[in-house]
């Protein structure tokens, strides 16, 4: 009878004991398995995705800002990536190259942020900048020595061409980033973009891998490139003359304005003293601002101009009408006197009243609006020209910088006196850009044009214009056409008189203004403002500038005269105005 | 699984599995002395069969792994390329803001050559 052979697990009780330890063994390891893997998972895959992932910001690059000279962009500002470099004096030391940091590091033609050598020799720590803002060759330069120990830090600041060039329009951007002032502060969201995001998982190095199926990328949005109205070239030349001006007048400041009356555009905006946007921290903090835009003055007799186009407009003089010169009134019980006592007493055109600056004239002008008295009527009919043709005591609407909306009393609160000091230019208060945009629409042809500053943006290298602003009517053609007439008499006259106009060929008009300064109480008894205001071009004039001088003193219209005449031929040339 | 074993002759030096299986067939009587062959199916124990699933896991999982560091070769040649745009990138900065800077008005304006010019100081024209 055949023996039935055993299994040959169990033929021996010897393995039959190793087969159910290593049995016992596999289902403890098992156990292990299924309690890391499946009751613990959630733990661990949590745990593993926040050692393998990663998250870097995506930096957007902020946008660049341009200027417009004869179609060609000209970059004012620009974005520079500059280096720091850093060392770690601890592992230099370990390492025994000491002195070959120190001589590269000493021949980088630069000023050290610290001693060089006092830096290396504090072998405590392991952070010490030696050198910032150093550019990328430089940077390539230290970096090809391949020192142990020498670091590189990355940055991205603004960097100025031109300069300083227009400062005070363009602002600068801080520390960290944020824009102040200017463009960099009025349109900081439209030139810092969106930041992006990328999380992903990553391998030992740092390298982001695409196996994750938790990956999430934004790709960064970068801020616009701004393109101005400003031309480098003119802005340069008034910034040249208002210091110039302010110099020569012994001026505290003095500033220039040059727009298109029939665009809006602004060319300049040049102020005295102003500041270097790359070296902000050295600047005062009053010379960050635009004066241009946000300094409301009573700017005197320029403001006769726009007196005397709205008694025009509403036919209640011409410019040959005329009236009764006495050298003082009396309204209200308050004297008003002519600056310039000629002509007393003498019956003249409303033409040499504007000529010679009369500030009876201009009472009378107001006279003539109100029916022939002083009243309510004339009151409300200046208000309507001053605030609602002219924008005078308003803010510029989607203008993007900063500006001061002014005064303009109303007429139902103001007295006679109030109104006829506000005839010529006192008793109110209104910004350069104000009144300048408003004796554009005098010699325009009669149209509000709002002041630009944003004249397109740059899309892939290439210049995308805004859109042309809208015009309104507020002068009869007929009104602008006697208007110009009369400010090139004007300033024909004067310049007959005293010597040959600097202008000329070109034909040029414009109007003095020499204005007292108020002062807590009434007006100071010696500072007065010299202001000019003056176009050139004939029957379609390319241009208007608008200049000041002011300071504690008595500056004349004289003064800023002299600036307007050092200008107005130059920019007619560079116009090609013949 | 079924490994089919030639029967080898009786006599022959031979394996105790393969004397097991000529016994079984010595003991069914089959053909003795003659140059048969009978193939029977050999099969292999859980131990086997285990070790045989674990190598074929084995293979796969190296294959995957292969494929995945592919990719991840990939991975490394984009960050190479992205570090080569960055790189580019402020090149062109740098040459753009070293152009703005030689041409400037400024820099014009201070130049040797500007201080070699004169200064205009009347204007006249054709016409006068």
């Amino acid at each position: 009878m055949n023996k039935k052979p055993k299994v040959w697990l169990f033929a021996d009780w010897r393995i039959t004991a190793c087969a159910v330890l290593g049995l016992l063994g596999l289902l403890a390891v098992a156990w292990r398995l299924f309690g890391l893997q499946v009751l613990r998972h959630d733990a661990h895959a949590e745990r593993a995705h926040a050692e393998q992932t990663r998250q870097w910001v995506l930096p957007a690059r902020r946008g660049e800002i341009f200027g417009l000279e004869r179609g060609q962009l000209v970059p004012l500002v620009l974005n520079e990536t500059v280096y720091e470099v850093f060392v770690d004096p601890f592992m230099i030391s370990r390492n025994g190259n000491q002195k070959r940091v120190f001589e590269v590091l000493n021949a980088v033609p630069l000023e050290p942020r610290q001693d060089i050598r006092k830096a290396l020799d504090q072998t405590t720590t392991q952070y010490q900048v030696i050198y910032r803002n150093l550019s990328r060759s430089q940077a390539e330069t230290l970096r090809a020595e391949n020192l142990p120990g020498v670091g590189f830090k990355a940055t991205v600041r603004r960097t100025y061409p031109e300069q300083g060039l227009a400062a005070q329009t363009l602002g600068f951007v801080n520390l960290d980033g944020v824009g102040q002032y200017g463009i960099e502060g009025s349109l900081n969201d439209r030139l810092s973009g969106t930041d992006g995001m990328l999380r992903a998982v990553t391998d030992v190095n740092n390298v982001p891998l695409t196996i994750g199926r938790e990956n999430i990328r934004y790709d960064a949005v970068n801020g616009e490139d701004l393109v101005l109205t400003l031309d480098p070239s003119i802005q340069m030349r008034a910034e040249q003359i208002v210091a110039e001006g302010a110099t020569r007048a012994g001026a505290a400041y003095a500033n220039i304005l040059v727009l298109c009356p029939n665009t809006g555009r602004i060319y300049a905006m040049a102020n005295y003293p102003s500041f270097d946007p790359g070296n902000f921290g050295a600047a005062r903090p009053g010379d960050f601002q635009n004066p241009i835009l946000t300094d409301a003055y009573e700017a005197g007799s320029v403001i006769k101009t726009l007196t005397m186009a709205a008694a025009i407009e509403r036919s209640a003089i011409r410019p040959t009408d005329t009236y009764l010169n006495v050298p003082t009134r009396m309204i209200d019980g308050w004297p008003v006197n002519n600056f310039v006592q000629q002509h007393n007493n003498e019956t003249i055109t409303y033409q040499l009243a504007h000529d010679l600056s009369f500030n009876v004239g201009t009472i009378s002008m107001l006279e003539q609006m109100g029916g022939g008295q002083l009243g309510r009527s004339g009151r409300e009919t200046l208000f309507d020209f001053f605030h609602s043709r002219f924008f005078l005591g308003r803010r510029i609407d989607g203008f993007p910088l900063p500006n001061t909306a002014g005064i303009v009393p109303q007429p139902s609160s103001a007295s006679n006196i109030a109104y006829a000091t506000m005839t010529f230019g006192q008793g109110m208060s209104n910004t350069m850009l104000q009144i300048g945009a408003a004796y554009a629409s005098v010699i325009n042809g009669g149209y509000h044009v709002t002041p630009q500053i944003i004249a397109g943006t740059r899309v892939d290298g290439q210049f995308r214009a805004t859109p042309e602003p809208s015009r309104t009517r507020v002068l009869q053609e007929s009104t602008s056409r006697t208007m110009r007439q009369v400010l090139e008499t004007t300033r024909a006259r004067a310049f007959r008189d005293w010597f040959p106009d600097p202008v000329a060929p070109f034909t040029a008009g414009g109007k003095t203004g020499t204005a007292q300064v108020p002062v807590a109480g009434g007006y100071h008894p010696t500072w007065a403002i010299g202001s000019y205001i003056g176009h050139a071009g004939g029957e379609r004039p390319e241009f208007i500038i608008m200049t000041r001088v002011g300071g504690e003193a008595t500056f004349r219209a004289a003064d800023a005269t002299w600036m307007f005449n050092e200008l107005a031929p130059w920019l007619a040339d560079y116009l090609q105005l013949y | 699984m079924k490994i089919y074993r030639n029967q080898f002759n009786a006599g022959s030096s031979v394996t105790p599995r393969a004397r097991a299986t000529r016994t079984e067939l010595s003991s069914s009587n089959y053909s003795h002395g003659r140059n048969t062959v009978r193939f029977t199916p050999t099969r292999h124990g859980i131990i086997g069969q285990v070790g045989f699933a674990v190598s074929l896991v084995l293979v796969v999982g190296l294959v995957f792994l292969t494929m995945t560091s592919r990719i991840t070769e990939y991975d490394y040649k984009m960050e190479a390329m992205s570090r080569q745009v960055q790189e580019l990138t402020a090149r062109k900065e740098e040459l753009a803001v070293e152009n703005a800077r030689v041409t400037s008005r400024a820099t014009i304006n201070n130049s040797d050559l500007a201080d070699l010019m004169t200064r205009p100081s009347t204007v006249s024209h054709l016409n006068d």
